[in-house]
């Protein structure tokens, strides 16, 4: 059996808010074996930050909390780590790209210095000259001009802050990086090559990968599994093949499917799920997806469904028992 | 589409007031409760030093009770002239609290002018504006306290200009640094592109997004303030010496401290109380302002 | 001939960085007629927000003209161009940084009506913001929260909000959807094309999704570092991609299929520098066709078909 590089068992974490707890993950399972990439996939609202963030340990103080479960990271479980010992182990074990590539950038210093900054916390044994190098090099990768360094981050273009955000994460060779979103600003041909940036990076150090992403043809081109979620938990995950070919799909993943815009057909309006995520501080009962779901039964409003396996496919979903 | 807004619609929803939801996310943070507690004693105390005890002992000179130690008659004890020290301190701190807030209200109000004015348009009108305040930046505070108050000459009024004086640039500049921070953001786009006015922007878009480095500046200024006061007057240029103030009986007592240390432990008790206090409520008000920390 | 309801002629932005000027938005010439919709696609950072941007005034051109309804708006002094600010409005890429942090969302929707005097009192300031809010889809309950607690596509929605409550006729869409998930994607997209059949409105729709900006355009214009390469209504640019640029990126798609070979098609060589880029066709280092007349002069424009234009010596 292959090494696991990341698991997740059962996984719950809430938000405290003045107008209730918001249930951002429940009951969550996830596997990453090394090496290998998962896509994970879900509507805006269904907790992939979060659940990356409870990885990273970065929920919001006091705010967020992980109530239940445990997160083993190559085989030790973090769950309990102190904060000293997590700061270790960000960047080197584990890298996080940021959705919001906008916010996580330092509005005063220059993209050079911040690259650099990134490289000297981690690899200090390089030396001056070789971060200065490191730092053209890492740009030139991404696509930017090196002469650009001493440019600030307004002076930078949305999609141009991204692949800054992007380099930083991959400047420090993490053994595990998890992506949030990491191409939405970027055009396809950028995308395109951060892409495959990313997969050599994948297949030179090894690093494992978990992306988050809503474009599904992104995942098709990267992923070795998919993992698609809805309010907090894993509704449908296989292998690519599973997930991309025809047959036994929830009906969610069926929605998901048929709302992406489709170039070769020419109809003016989109066909999107109806309806919006259920609000998480007040989950419906039974499978969070019913009032969605056109193909809802009986008990599926009382229910949850549990999860069926069929080899490495795993749905839950009451249709298929 | 519209499901969003049928499910929803049930609940009625109440507009909850700014300032209270502020003060309970305030009132989660204990440390920041405490330090309100005890600013709220200080003021009580100040503000009602009168019904407490006399003016009248705290400056009248009684030369039999000399060097008291505490006891219940006396019980923070006299000082070198016979005078209750806790008279004074409770007559004290009306003049410490009470100029420090002043102190730190015009030149927080004067310097955020100025540093939103430079960190906002930037250019050239940047460069004039905070190359005077480096000028005065370069002079450290109390020496330029001490040399305004020499000019203007002493009194209570002249101090306090003198301090405020000092206080602006230090104010501009934090307030110029935040300003420049929050000044590329979206957001301020967005209310541009609605036509929003300049004074608008800065106070209702800017401001509140760089309030945080701010009050912490705020709160230590005003404990510095309190400190600057005492040592004015030591060196004569502050509050002149019948009238009870708690860096001047600090510095007068600081003679018979080896004798007598009393003398110095409850001024500075006193002093060291009221900046904790501060500083506990501008950290506690500095994370309650910010809705990103809601809790 | 009827006036188009925007036009720029010879827009453009050059910054001034520490190594020369950077060619941001260089001569656009663009014109969106009332009611229709003018798709702009391009690499990132070519130059397609600060044309939005400019376009708004918020930030000045270095060069060219902006017609709103026939007038050139760069001549407008401060107080005619805030109220002309009404009528054009613009929405952002980020959902997250476009939202005041410290205000909530009932207050983020209301700024704008009070800013521009459209309701009086605080009653009708409500009630607007909470039709506004049932008319992009928001439950009311979120009146009071902050953006930050919400998920993306719900901050988008507060965007669209904001933009709307001024009741503008043109809308600078910078990029609205890029950041939300398809689902929810083709809803909003669905939601911006009833408010245009609704109130007729105008969009410019800067996108680097190719497949988006086919379901909401009516032309498209591509660009390439600050330059319009090609410039065709819709249904033409995908049928008959003349650019070699414009052809390198519809092949460059990234389709939702099984098999189609993880390798794509990816434009190799040096992006040119667009500080102080050098003359001739700006593709010229990167283009499979690359002949001696690219480097030397501009390419011209030609029109190949009806309203179809393309910058390349190749035509
Ligand atoms: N700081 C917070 N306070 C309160 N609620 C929060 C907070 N952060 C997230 N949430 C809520 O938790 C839920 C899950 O959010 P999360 O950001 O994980 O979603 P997501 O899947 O990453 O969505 P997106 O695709 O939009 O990024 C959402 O309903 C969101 O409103
Ligand atoms: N304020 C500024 N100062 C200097 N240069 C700037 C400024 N704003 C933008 N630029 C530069 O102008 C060019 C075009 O930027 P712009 O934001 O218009 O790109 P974009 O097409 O919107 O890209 P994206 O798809 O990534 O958002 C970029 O090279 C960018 O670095
Ligand atoms: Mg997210
Ligand atoms: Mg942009």
């Amino acid at each position: 059996m292959k090494k696991k590089i990341l698991e997740i068992k059962d996984l719950y974490v809430e938000y405290i808010t003045e107008d209730g707890i918001v249930h951002a993950v429940n009951g969550l399972n996830l596997e990453l074996e090394k090496g290998q990439t998962l896509g994970l996939v879900g509507e805006t609202g269904a907790g992939k930050t979060t659940t990356v963030l409870s990885i990273m340990k970065l929920l919001p103080e006091q705010i967020g909390r992980i109530t239940k479960g445990t997160i083993l990271l190559d085989g030790n479980n973090i769950t309990d780590l102190r904060e000293t010992e997590m700061q270790k182990l960000r960047g080197n074990a584990v890298s996080m790209i940021f959705q919001d590539p906008m916010t996580s950038l330092n509005p005063v210093l220059s993209v050079g210095d911040q690259i650099a900054e990134v490289l000297e916390l981690h690899q200090a044994e390089l030396g001056k000259k070789r971060i200065d190098e490191r730092v053209d090099e890492i740009l030139d990768m991404v696509g930017l001009q090196k002469e650009r360094k001493v440019e600030y981050p307004h002076q930078f273009s949305g999609g141009m802050k991204q692949r800054i955000v992007i380099a930083m994460a991959l400047a420090c060779e993490p053994k595990l990086l998890l992506a949030d979103e990491p191409t939405t600003a970027l055009d396809v041909t950028i995308q395109a090559q951060v892409l495959e940036m990313m997969n050599r990076l994948k297949d030179t150090f090894s690093t494992s990968m978990m992306l988050i992403t809503h474009d599904l043809g992104v995942v098709a081109q990267t992923c070795d599994s998919v993992a698609i979620m809805y309010a907090g938990r894993v509704i449908e995950q296989g292998t690519l093949k599973d997930i991309y070919t025809a047959g036994r799909h929830h009906p969610y993943t069926i929605g998901l499917f048929n709302s992406i815009p489709d170039l070769t057909k020419d109809t003016k309006r989109l066909s999107p799920i109806k309806g919006l995520m259920p609000d998480p501080i007040n989950l419906p009962n039974g499978c969070a997806f019913h009032p969605r779901c056109p193909e809802c039964l009986d008990v599926c409003r009382y229910e949850m469904p549990e999860e069926s396996c069929y080899g490495t496919h795993k749905i839950r979903c009451h249709l298929y028992k | 589409m519209k499901a969003d807004v049928n499910i929803l619609r049930k609940t009625k929803v109440k507009r909850r007031g700014q300032l209270r939801s502020i003060w309970n996310r305030y009132k989660r943070n204990k440390l920041a409760m405490v330090g309100l507690f005890l600013m709220a004693l200080l003021v009580f105390f100040s503000l009602s030093a009168h019904f407490i005890v006399d003016y009248d002992k705290a400056i009248h000179q009684n030369m039999q009770e000399r060097f008291q130690e505490p006891s219940l008659k006396h019980i923070f004890g006299t000082d070198q002239y016979g005078r209750d020290i806790f008279a004074r301190i409770i007559h004290g701190a009306k003049i410490s609290i009470f100029m420090g807030l002043f102190n730190v209200a015009i030149a927080l109000t004067i310097g955020s002018i100025i540093g939103s004015v430079a960190g906002y348009y930037g250019g050239y009108i940047d460069g004039i504006v905070m190359r005077i305040m480096d000028v005065f930046l370069a002079i450290p505070q109390t020496l330029l306290a001490i040399s305004i108050v020499a000019v203007l000459g002493q009194g209570v009024i002249n101090l306090m200009i003198a301090l405020i004086i000092s206080a602006i640039p230090k104010f501009a500049r934090i307030v110029r640094s935040a300003i420049l921070t929050v000044r590329g953001q979206e957001y301020i786009e967005a209310a541009r592109a609605y036509g929003t006015n300049d004074m608008r922007i800065i106070f209702k878009h800017v401001m509140p997004n760089a309030i945080g480095p701010i009050i912490v500046q705020a709160t230590l200024d005003m404990a510095f303030a309190i400190l600057s006061i005492a040592s004015l007057s030591f060196l004569g240029l502050g509050i002149s010496p019948p009238t009870p103030e708690w860096g001047s009986m600090l510095s007068e007592g600081k003679t018979y401290m080896r004798d007598y240390s009393y003398l110095v432990v409850f001024p500075g008790i006193a002093i060291v109380i009221t900046v904790l206090a501060l500083n506990l409520i501008g950290d506690g008000l500095r994370d309650a302002l910010d809705p990103r920390l809601r809790n | 001939m009827s006036v188009p309801l925007l036009e720029t002629k010879g827009l453009k932005k050059y910054f001034k960085t520490k190594n020369g000027f950077l060619h941001a938005v260089d001569d656009i010439n663009i014109k969106i007629d009332e009611g229709n919709t003018l798709g702009v696609v391009g690499e990132s950072g070519c130059g397609k927000s600060t044309l939005g941007r400019t376009i708004l005034r918020l930030i000045e051109p270095t060069e060219g003209e902006v017609s709103f309804n026939g007038k050139n708006i760069i001549e407008y002094n401060r107080k005619s161009m805030v109220a002309i600010r009404e009528k054009m409005q613009i929405i952002f890429q980020d959902p997250y940084a476009s939202l005041n942090p410290r205000m909530t969302v009932g207050e983020i929707i209301a700024e704008p009506l009070y800013v521009c005097k459209i309701t009086k009192g605080k009653k009708e300031t409500n009630n607007r913001v909470r039709s506004l809010m049932e008319t992009v889809g928001l439950a009311e309950r979120y009146e009071n929260a902050y953006p930050h607690e919400l998920d993306g596509g719900r901050r988008q929605r507060i965007g669209i909000a904001r933009a709307l409550s001024v009741n503008p006729k043109f809308i600078v869409c910078d990029e609205p959807v890029s950041a939300l998930d398809v689902s929810i994607q083709a809803q909003i997209l669905n939601l911006m094309m009833d408010l245009q059949e609704e109130q007729k409105l105008t969009y410019l729709f800067i996108t680097h999704d190719l497949s988006v900006v086919k379901h909401i355009s009516d032309e498209i214009a591509v660009m390439y570092l600050g330059k319009c390469v090609e410039k065709a209504p819709s249904k033409e640019l995908y049928s008959n991609p003349k650019h070699p640029y414009t052809q390198a990126l519809l092949s460059a798609i990234p389709i939702p299929k099984l098999d189609q070979g993880k390798i794509v098609n990816i434009i190799k060589g040096e992006v040119l520098s667009p500080i102080n880029p050098a003359p001739g066709c700006r593709f010229a280092p990167r283009c499979p066709y690359i002949n001696k007349d690219c480097t030397v002069a501009e390419p011209p424009l030609c029109e190949i078909n009806e309203n179809h234009f393309v910058l390349c010596t190749l035509y």
